[in-house]
């Protein structure tokens, strides 16, 4: 008997890279109305197309020196990571790639290799600036992962399941967002840290390290880069959603919709909010990780255990 | 959603390209203003990533090894870009054509003559080989008891740190900076050379060049010295309106350097908001204020200010100090400037310091987030003290007595620039040229400082403080 599993799993992992696809372009929309400061809404659009023709024209050339097999799989690593991760992420009821019994687990630890992908363009470019950019990516890996686990956990409590489409029925009632306000800020925040975005963006960005991670890369390797960074962002915000905010429900519009929205106006809120603050340094980085976030989260579990127990009474 | 853009010409038309600024020295106030016009036209820190090489003159031959260097790294198809600000800076240019041949000379530093330059068709030409730069030695200190293997960052001599190409060398034990060296000479001119060599109002043009990003201030103290040697004191109308146009100076600089510092830092809201002030005082210095360098030439006329423009002077000198407010109560730029790269007063004072250093360190912490402040507030201060002296000058025109008779003897003149104190010693034998000049700078003053206030720093936060030193690299290496 022929197996169908593969080509009955194409159909939704197709979609959920086309999601992506569309969802990064909605990202990078919003990245250069920032940029710009709205002055122009239509150039928002355009630009991210401009970006990406350039970047496909440009010529990718390779340092001398360079660790041939990092350098040139870093950016796939990446890429790869994104759409694996982004299977877990339930768009509406029954839509969702990969649906495992412990998705938020699997989503977490996906996150990981993107960060080595990182520190391996760092270190395959052989120059100070990328090795000293890839210590701070290290110092990434090790610092926003437990408090982004530790916040996100919360809404697994309250639901007593790991699997993302039941944290996303579990709000049926209540989104968990409005009783773990302290969760869902440490996880906003920590969510800046994988993606590499503005404040946390020292790797890469800034001019104190010519580019860093991505100093030597050009042309559609960059591409790759700038689209897994942004793929990342989404992600996490759309993770958000499902923990949170309810995931793909709300009246009137169909369910994927509603999940879309949010997760763009979610995108849209961090962004504004962070684009306020000054680049962080490395340290100060370090500092709100350990000494403001893992003790925070800490609480916000102790918390969410309470108010799980015997105030919502677990999972509806 | 859209509003009122046409959506199809603009996709069409939107095409991306990427410049590195080269900055002989005289282009940091037109390339921060540059960088913030159009979103189709960006600047990045790597000439691998580069449609474009953007040099503005002036260009020292020490720096064409470095500007060859970029050329080759550029990905094929790039472009050479030479603006040569104004007429005496062609050779230069021509000094940048001639060892490039590919590059084009732009007219004006607008994105559009940019992109036109860039869409041009060029007949493509082979670079010149990369020249073969012997690589520098540098003695490593003493590594510490504890292993560690010290790593030597070389930033420059094109970074975005000073107005002007310098090359530091920050000799690192992972993120710490342990020391500081600094190589200059990457601008220099004789400035001073050349002025002996001309007669004493080719002297005075040339003395301009000195620091290209406020030629009043260099140009205002030579006048001053050979006013002092003609015993001649100017009327009350000429010192006025030369004390506005030195405040005019220091308040554009000032702004555009905080335009750059708060890029550098990444806080787009207050970049942009800095650049819009910057913007709007070089629309009302164009529009309203006459030619600054008529009061500084002897014997020629230069008519008074206009009414109109006291009340965008004060509008102006409102925004900064709104925008000083602003720096302030900002949390999180304190957290990010406070307490790095403290200079005391008194190491100021011990190293010739003067200027809005010496300000914020006699009246602040002494740190960046001081420095930003303190140029900020003087911003204000100098427009409303301009915007208030307008109405002192009436509409007829005024001339500027003196001529160019300049006995023998010896004197001393200074002006306030935006970095400090400009002075220059002029000896004189009672001919047609000048028999020596001396130039004492205030950004090389704070150069020798760099290396002792960077020490012990982290090498994100050098680059800081580098930045807010302000130095401006034309007028430290003269």
């Amino acid at each position: 008997m022929t197996n169908l599993a593969p080509f009955t799993a194409f159909f939704p992992a197709s979609l959920t890279l086309l999601g992506l696809i569309i969802g990064v372009y909605g990202v990078a929309v919003l990245d250069a109305g920032f940029d710009t400061g709205w002055r122009d809404w239509g150039l928002a659009f355009t630009l991210p197309i401009g970006e990406t023709r350039r970047l496909l024209r440009q010529t990718d050339r390779r340092p001398q020196r360079a660790d041939t097999f990092l350098y040139q799989s870093a950016p796939l690593i990446a890429v790869v990571t994104v759409a694996l991760a982004a299977l877990v992420i339930p768009l509406g009821p029954g839509l969702i790639g990969f649906d495992p019994s412990i998705g938020l687990f699997y989503f977490i630890i996906m996150l990981s290799p993107f960060v080595i992908a990182m520190m391996n363009a760092g270190w395959s470019q052989n120059s100070k600036v990328g090795l000293l950019a890839t210590f701070r990516a290290a110092a990434h890996l090790i610092s926003y992962e437990v408090p982004l686990g530790f916040a996100a956990i919360g809404a697994p409590m309250a639901a007593q399941s790991l699997a993302s489409g039941h944290i996303v029925t579990a709000q049926a009632h209540l989104w968990f967002g409005v009783w773990q306000p302290l969760g869902v800020i440490i996880y906003l925040i920590s969510a800046l840290f994988p993606a590499y975005r503005h404040p946390f963006d020292g790797v890469w960005a800034g001019p104190d390290l010519e580019g860093g991670v991505l100093a030597q890369y050009a042309g559609p390797r960059l591409l790759l880069f700038q689209f897994a960074l942004k793929a990342m962002f989404l992600l996490l915000m759309a993770m958000g959603v499902v923990l949170f905010f309810g995931g793909w429900q709300g009246p009137l519009l169909p369910g994927p919709v509603w999940f879309i929205l949010k997760t763009l106006v979610l995108a849209g809120i961090v962004t504004t909010i962070s684009r306020a603050f000054p680049q962080a340094r490395h340290d100060q980085m370090l500092s709100l990780c350990w000494k403001i976030l893992v003790p925070a989260s800490l609480l916000n579990i102790a918390i969410v255990g309470v108010l799980a127990l015997y105030v919502f009474g677990g999972a509806s | 959603m859209i509003g009122n853009t046409n959506l199809r010409p603009a996709l069409r038309g939107t095409r991306i390209y990427t410049y590195l600024a080269v900055d002989g020295g005289a282009g940091a106030l037109e390339l921060a203003r540059l960088a913030g016009q159009q979103p189709t036209l960006r600047a990045v820190s790597s000439s691998r990533h580069a449609d474009a090489l953007l040099i503005v003159a002036p260009i020292a031959a020490p720096l064409l090894p470095a500007i060859k260097m970029l050329a080759q790294a550029m990905p094929p198809g790039g472009r050479i870009l030479i603006f040569p600000t104004h007429a005496g800076q062609d050779e230069t240019a021509n000094m940048v054509v001639n060892a490039l041949p590919s590059a084009q000379i732009l007219s004006s530093l607008t994105p559009a003559a940019i992109a036109a330059a860039l869409r041009a068709p060029v007949p493509p030409v082979a670079l010149p080989d990369a020249p073969q730069i012997a690589e520098d030695l540098i003695d490593l200190p003493q590594e510490h008891e504890i292993a560690t293997e010290l790593a030597v960052l070389s930033l420059g001599p094109i970074q975005p740190f000073t107005a002007g190409p310098a090359r530091f060398w920050l000799i690192c034990d992972g993120e710490q900076v342990l020391e500081c060296r600094i190589a200059v000479g990457y601008a220099a001119r004789d400035i001073a050379g050349r002025m002996v060599a001309n007669a004493w109002p080719e002297a005075a043009a040339v003395a301009a060049q000195l620091d290209p990003l406020a030629p009043i201030v260099s140009r205002l103290a030579f006048v001053r010295a050979i006013e002092r040697l003609q015993g001649y004191t100017p009327p009350e109308t000429t010192l006025l309106a030369r004390e506005d146009a030195l405040a005019l100076e220091r308040a554009r600089n000032w702004l555009w350097w905080s335009v750059r510092l708060l890029r550098l830092l990444e806080l787009a809201p207050l970049a942009r908001q800095a650049q819009a002030l910057a913007g709007a005082l070089d629309a009302v210095c164009m529009q309203g204020v006459p030619e600054q360098h008529a009061s500084l030439i002897p014997g020629s006329p230069f008519p008074a200010y206009h009414a109109e423009m006291q009340d965008a002077l004060h509008a102006c000198a409102h925004v900064a100090q709104t925008l000083a407010q602003r720096v302030r109560g900002d949390r999180w730029l304190r957290m990010r400037t406070a307490y790095i790269g403290v200079i005391s007063a008194e190491t100021a004072q011990k190293a010739d310091i003067s200027g809005p250093i010496f300000a914020a360190a006699q009246h602040g912490q002494g740190d960046v987030q001081a420095r930003l402040l303190t140029r900020l507030t003087h911003t204000a201060a100098a427009l409303n003290g301009v915007a208030d002296r307008t109405h002192l000058t009436d509409d007829a025109t005024t001339t500027s007595q003196g001529n160019w008779q300049v006995p023998a003897g010896e004197a001393h003149g200074r002006a306030s620039g935006p970095r400090g104190d400009l002075s220059v010693r002029v000896v004189s034998d009672g001919g047609e040229h000048p028999v020596q000049v001396t130039w004492e700078r205030p950004s090389a003053a704070a150069l020798r400082l760099a290396s002792v206030v960077l020490a012990g720093q982290k090498v994100a936060d050098a680059e800081v403080i580098l930045a807010s030193l302000d130095l401006a690299m034309a007028e430290a290496d003269g």
